[in-house]
């Protein structure tokens, strides 16, 4: 791993420091500044909320218009706890963990019809969420005196009492550092990469084992959670809320926060929070043009840096830094913080490469059982009565014409295909009418026709996605970061670069897949097939588009590794020789139906797959 | 009976004003796939042009609309290809992103440039005042004016989406954007004139409005919402699904002031929007799809 310069994760990155040298500075500055506090104090609230954003909608892409609400129960259960409405006790100690706890359970329900609709219609559900919202907040009296809204009393934290101004944003400085390293662990963790997985292509993420629907609702809890937090520290810095103040404006500022600032930099959570709380501040004598200014910056920002104020110092520090690098300035200065990669030499990786510790596997899985497999749609009989049972850690071929059906049979192994009939079962293990991850998590792993990579994700992760089933921590613990999940990741990076070197990627590791050529993703595809440590591999036409010398290569890395681990391999091909040589057993489908089926040597002869497919 | 009556028309002249918002939204997310957050803006800010030039331009009362309408449409022109066609194979949330900065910009041009104050629009003859009654039932001379205006403009653009060659190349768009890029139909040329369509219903539709709701900051922003409940309704890709959207929202919304408690009847939109998501995502009025997911 070190050979490729692949980071080893541990306790503190270098944007940890980053983030203690700012704060330590504001921490230290701020008696400077007095008069500009409460604008200080908004500005680590959106900063905040940006947080959490990074990962409802940066990491798992859920855009959502609805976050007033969350702020606004936040702050109102503050405001009432701190009054001593509910006799529970009065300082931040109790409002903290019951406006993180309540509004987590708000964030389930809110997030629910993530579930049903795309981005668009999601827009508008939260939309329509904040809208209600509000209106809820306005009625509910008890709860936040409707207009006259309520203010929040003296600020307790375990019985000492905290001043207005600079002791108040000190603290909420503190805390925001603790969020942000919390959202940090998160998003460095097995749930950031499922919830990237999901975002760039849902399709895959199911296919190793995520499952998207209880993620996509994690990501609400987890945001509303931390956006009830800021609600907390809202309500103190301004002494006082009313419902009006949390309508859709408010949740249209804040997800804006995260698109001026960027969107998947906790970063670009305060930056985008500056921009949206100092800009007002800077433009004061020209406020009439506030509207005008602001809207003008947020068109010239999406239409010249998608990636938000964050992409822009980002890409201008990558162009330096190349500049840099042709310098001899760089030879002179040592690096001071050693995560810097340098490619590995590009030598020739051996065909066998050494066994591979931990997932070695004497025992042969994989026993695959098809029963009767029907899919039909509309007059369409794409799969029509397919039965065959494939013997544990063999490697078996299907071909066929094109529309024969052999990726719609892969379809409805996986469970990829919705109107699939007939019984699929794994190792004795029932696969029929399972959800897709759930027969990924019972050992059934996949490669795509058309790759459905996570475009701007490494190539690393690919693999890690595929690991991160077996990693044995929960995410309470991932938040905190604690040693176990230290561990866990150091093994899952391991295993993942071995993997990688394996199947010659480990030079491309930093890589995002859409930067890499074609035959590359092809790998990564397979790859990440494989980093799921199936019982059986599932390849949907691995050489397609690769020349065949490639190809064979590809596939005989695939088949040692897979031999390896004792697993099987059913590959779709159409490149006959490559099926030929690498498969025992062949299978050929013609018309939703399998015409034969036996040694590639006798299918080969067979009189109906000349004429059907092979032709003379 | 009569109140009844009555009841049912202001339903219908309301739901004539989320119609056609209804219409403009679903112009554009039909063939570019878009929200427009800033239709009402636009919308409101064609109304304040119109009341401009009526007052202070001093231009006679049907001409300041033409000049109001041709100007925003121009305008909208100049928006199109300065800011949406860049990104116009970007993502989804780039686009709401910019429509997102034209609504703040937008808003905030109309307050610089029309005052902050409510104003009202003078119409020729004072008819917004003068109202007719039949059988008992009180109409109003204005809203009748509304409801032929509303007709013709609706008959005009069904008239150019289904028989004109722009309009068969918006719906060849709408239907496959690369089969149609294929048919050498091109994308620049869709795409403007279904913007400038979009926004001048939307100022059509801001400039009849604006004796009934009153010429203020930010008029059309609750009709906006209305409006894009009203697509919702239609499923948002149904041209006559949007104005069906909109006069059924119109109806339900005056039923619900006269006999539902009051917190429903404000809710009334945002429950409907739940309920299409939850139970028929695809909209009351489009017919299913055997691909297509919401």
């Amino acid at each position: 791993m070190e050979r490729a310069g692949i980071p080893v994760p541990g306790y503190i990155k270098r944007n940890h420091l980053l983030g203690v040298f700012f704060f330590a500075l504001t921490f230290l500055l701020l008696p400077q500044f007095d008069q500009y506090t409460t604008a200080i104090g908004f500005i680590l609230v959106f900063a905040a909320v940006g947080g959490s954003l990074v990962i409802a909608f940066g990491a798992a892409g859920q855009f959502t218009l609805g976050h007033s609400i969350f702020l606004g129960v936040g702050a109102f259960l503050s405001a009432n706890i701190a009054n001593d409405s509910y006799g529970w006790g009065r300082g931040l100690e109790v409002e903290i963990p019951i406006a993180l706890a309540v509004c987590f359970i708000l964030g389930l329900i809110v997030g629910l019809p993530s579930l049903r609709v795309n981005e668009l219609y999601l827009a508008l559900a939260t939309f329509a969420i904040a809208y209600v919202g509000q209106q809820v907040l306005y009625e509910w009296k008890q709860f936040t005196a409707g207009g006259s809204g309520k203010s929040a009393g003296d600020l307790t934290l375990f019985g000492w009492e905290i001043g207005r101004g600079t002791p108040y944003i000190r603290l909420s400085l503190i805390i925001l550092l603790v969020t942000f390293w919390i959202c940090g662990n998160i998003l460095d963790g097995k749930t950031g990469r499922s919830m990237n997985a999901l975002r760039t292509s849902e399709t895959a993420a199911r296919s190793v084992g995520i499952n998207v629907a209880w993620l996509k609702i994690l990501a609400f809890g987890i945001s509303g959670a931390i956006t009830g937090l800021a609600g907390v520290l809202y309500i103190h810095n301004l002494r006082y809320a009313g419902p009006e103040n949390f309508n859709v404006h408010l949740s249209i500022l804040l997800i804006l926060t995260l698109i001026i600032g960027g969107r998947h930099r906790l970063a670009g959570a305060v930056a985008g929070a500056v921009f949206v709380k100092f800009l007002p501040e800077l433009i004061r004598d020209v406020q009439e043009y506030e509207g005008v200014i602001y809207g003008g910056a947020l068109i010239f920002l999406t239409l010249f840096s998608p990636r938000g104020i964050i992409g822009l110092i980002e890409a201008s520090l990558r162009i330096i830094g190349t500049r840099l690098a042709k310098t001899p300035i760089v030879k002179v200065i040592p690096s001071l913080i050693p995560s810097q990669i340098e490619p590995a030499d590009r030598s020739a990786s051996p065909l066998h490469s050494p066994p591979l510790s931990g997932v070695a596997s004497s025992e042969k899985r994989g026993q695959l059982t098809v029963t009767d497999a029907k899919v039909i749609f509309g007059g369409v009989r794409a799969v029509d009565g397919v039965s065959f049972e494939v013997e544990a850690g063999k490697v078996t071929g299907v071909i066929g014409s094109n529309g024969a059906g052999k990726t719609t049979l892969f379809n409805a192994i996986t469970g990829h295909a919705n109107n699939a009939e007939g019984a699929f079962t794994l190792d004795g293990v029932e696969l029929s009418n399972k959800p897709i991850f759930t027969r990924s998590l019972a050992g059934l792993g996949r490669t795509f026709q058309n790759l459905n990579l996570h475009g701007d994700i490494r190539v690393l992760d690919h693999a890690l996605i595929g690991l991160d089933r077996e990693m044995e921590y929960g995410r309470v613990s991932e938040a905190f970061r604690l040693p176990h999940v230290v561990r866990n990741e150091r093994q899952a990076y391991e295993r993942s670069a071995e993997l990688l070197d394996h199947m010659q990627l480990l030079e491309f590791w930093n890589e995002k897949v859409d930067d890499l050529p074609y035959g590359l993703q092809k790998r990564v595809d397979v790859a990440r097939g494989l980093a799921t440590n199936p019982s059986v591999l599932l390849l949907d036409e691995p050489a397609a588009g690769l020349p065949t010398a490639e190809a064979l290569e590809m596939m005989e890395h695939v088949i040692e590794y897979a031999a390896h681990i004792g697993c099987g391999v059913i590959v779709i091909e159409h490149n006959v020789e490559l099926v030929a040589d690498v498969c025992e057993r062949v299978i050929v489908m013609d018309a939703g139906k399998i015409l034969a089926d036996g040694t590639a040597k006798s299918v080969m002869q067979n009189e109906d797959v000349i004429a059907a497919y092979l032709g003379t | 009976m009569t109140q009844f009556i009555q009841l049912l028309w202001s339903g219908i002249l309301n739901g004539l004003l989320y119609a056609m918002i209804g219409l403009s939204l679903v112009l554009i997310f039909k063939t570019a796939r878009i929200l427009n957050f800033a239709a009402g803006t636009m919308a409101g800010f064609t109304g304040w042009f119109a009341w401009w030039w009526a007052t202070k331009g001093g231009v006679p009362f049907l001409l300041a609309i033409l000049v109001a309408i041709v100007m925003v449409a121009v305008a909208t022109l100049l928006i199109e290809r300065l800011t949406i066609r860049p990104l116009i194979n970007e993502n989804f949330l780039s686009i709401v992103t910019i429509t997102l900065g034209l609504e703040i910009l937008i808003a905030n041009l109309s307050i610089r440039f029309f005052g902050g104050r409510a104003e009202s629009l003078r119409i020729p003859g004072d008819i917004q005042f003068k109202n007719f009654e039949i059988g008992g039932v009180r109409f109003n001379w204005w809203h009748i004016v509304i409801l032929i205006s509303t007709f013709i403009i609706l008959a005009i653009v069904g008239y150019i989406v289904n028989r004109t060659e722009l309009g068969l190349a918006m719906r060849a768009f709408a239907e496959d954007k690369d089969a149609a890029r294929l048919m050498g139909i091109k994308e620049s040329t869709v795409s403007q004139w279904t913007w400038t369509l979009s926004v001048t219903v939307g100022g059509l539709a801001g400039i009849l409005f604006a004796p009934v709701l009153f010429l203020q900051q930010d008029y059309m922003n609750i009709p906006f919402i209305k409006g894009f409940v009203a697509a919702i309704l239609g499923g948002f890709t149904s041209l006559s699904g949007g104005v069906l959207g909109g006069l059924l929202l119109g109806e339900l919304e005056a039923l619900a002031v006269k006999y539902a408690p009051r917190q429903a009847a404000a809710a009334l939109p945002v429950l409907i929007v739940f309920f299409i998501l939850l139970v028929r995502p695809r909209g009351l009025f489009t017919r299913a799809k055997a691909h297509e997911r919401v």
